[in-house]
């Protein structure tokens, strides 16, 4: 059993439907694996700083993992045009956690406080990045979800992030392979803009 | 691949000058323009932005027409990706210095001499021609425009800040050289060398 903690900006113009599906997706697959996870879904109403000051201290004495499906600048996480996770602010909180923000920039310093903030782990990205449309927006979600999901199966957090990156290759030489170079050109992108901060060594037997 | 427009925006040549004769043989009649008024130049340019151009600019114009230098500045403000092969009957020294700086400063591509031999200006809209073929954005219209034009308009990519661009507009944006459009240009080339570098030797599509 794990805990999960799943914030996603579903209302969130244009990207909600990308949220929310990238968060289906990954309690589909916890549920699957892992049937008996406690999975507290945060929607765009509780993305907010004072949720997350509230609940926060409530659950970081244990180990838990937090992913987050929202914008993202380089110090903070957002959702309905206020920060709700900010730098130096409230990452302190995330003590005990394996942090997973599937947002822009959070990367080049949220990863970093977080990681120093005792979250044991970070993944993130550190450069703009983007979201494949219609036929390939499953694509873009898998690829998004990969390193969580194989951590779920049991992979280390280091491996699941290796993993994550060969997936994306894959990804890249298959829109190629379809005449997609452009989306196959913002994929590469997303591959290069991902960062581990923290301890890779944990697997989700210590969550 | 669309073929280059030639635009000559001078007002002192007719249908029938030699330039253009030359030009129409190599390039198609179609693709050859010739406006004599400077602001309808400037317009037919910026109307006409998504086309790859070579403009081939006079500098004086009559009174109550914007002067060439006017209409340089116009298309610069717009793009940089249009060449712009300045043609004039003006000696250089001339020329009002500040109009000079302006040029020089915003890339015009060559300045030609109305006393010039033809084919030297046509050598230089080969290799301005040429320059735009080998050009990513040129390689990414051709791509695009391989796509019907419904997808051509429709979202293609959504920007995790919340912005969406269709084909089109990815191609305006990398003929702009806004930020988004340069970004793209780099992350078209960073796809060539990954895949090289991962000994893809032949990219499809």
């Amino acid at each position: 059993m794990a805990n999960f903690h799943i914030a996603f900006d579903h209302t969130n113009v244009p990207l909600g439907l990308y949220f929310e599906e990238s968060k289906v997706d990954l309690i589909n697959h916890i549920n699957h694996i892992i049937p008996l996870s406690v999975v507290n879904e945060i929607n765009s109403g509780r993305c907010n700083q004072a949720y997350i000051d509230m609940f926060i201290p409530t659950i970081n004495v244990s180990n838990f993992i937090f992913v987050a499906y929202s914008h993202g600048l380089k110090n903070k996480l957002t959702a309905n045009g206020d920060s709700y996770i900010e730098s130096d602010i409230n990452s302190n909180l995330f003590t005990n956690c394996f942090f997973y923000s599937m947002s822009c920039l959070t990367g080049i310093d949220l990863g970093l406080k977080l990681a120093k903030n005792d979250s044991h782990t970070f993944i993130g990205y550190r450069y703009d990045v983007n979201a494949l449309l219609s036929k390939y927006m499953k694509l873009s979600i898998d690829c998004d979800n990969f390193a969580i999901k194989k951590f779920i199966d049991g992979s280390t957090i280091v491996e699941s992030f290796n993993l994550m990156k060969i997936n994306f290759t894959t990804a890249v030489d298959y829109l190629e392979s379809e005449g997609e170079l452009l989306l196959a050109s913002f994929l590469r992108k997303n591959r290069d803009a991902l960062v581990l901060y923290g301890d890779g060594s944990r697997t989700i037997a210590d969550f | 691949m669309n073929t280059t427009k030639i635009v000559v925006i001078h007002d002192d040549i007719g249908e029938k000058d030699p330039l253009l004769v030359v030009l129409r043989e190599e390039y198609g009649a179609d693709n050859v323009i010739l406006k004599k008024k400077s602001k309808e130049g400037l317009n037919y340019v910026l109307e006409n932005l998504s086309q790859k151009m070579v403009v081939i600019l006079d500098l004086n114009f009559k009174a109550g027409e914007p002067s060439g230098v006017h209409v340089f500045e116009g298309i610069r403000k717009q793009t940089s990706l249009v060449y712009v092969i300045i043609w004039t009957a003006s000696a250089l020294e001339d020329i009002n210095r500040e109009d000079l700086k302006s040029m020089i400063n915003n890339d015009a591509l060559a300045f030609m001499s109305s006393t010039d031999d033809i084919e030297k200006i046509v050598s230089k809209v080969s290799s301005a021609s040429h320059q735009l073929d080998i050009r990513i954005d040129s390689a990414l219209e051709q791509w695009i425009s391989l796509h019907p034009e419904s997808e051509k308009q429709s979202p293609y990519i959504l920007t995790r800040d919340g912005k969406s661009y269709s084909l089109n507009e990815i191609l305006q944006e990398i003929r702009l050289k806004t930020p988004f459009g340069m970004e793209t240009e780099k992350d078209i080339l960073l796809l060539a060398i990954d895949m090289l570098s991962r000994g893809k030797k032949k990219i499809d599509g």
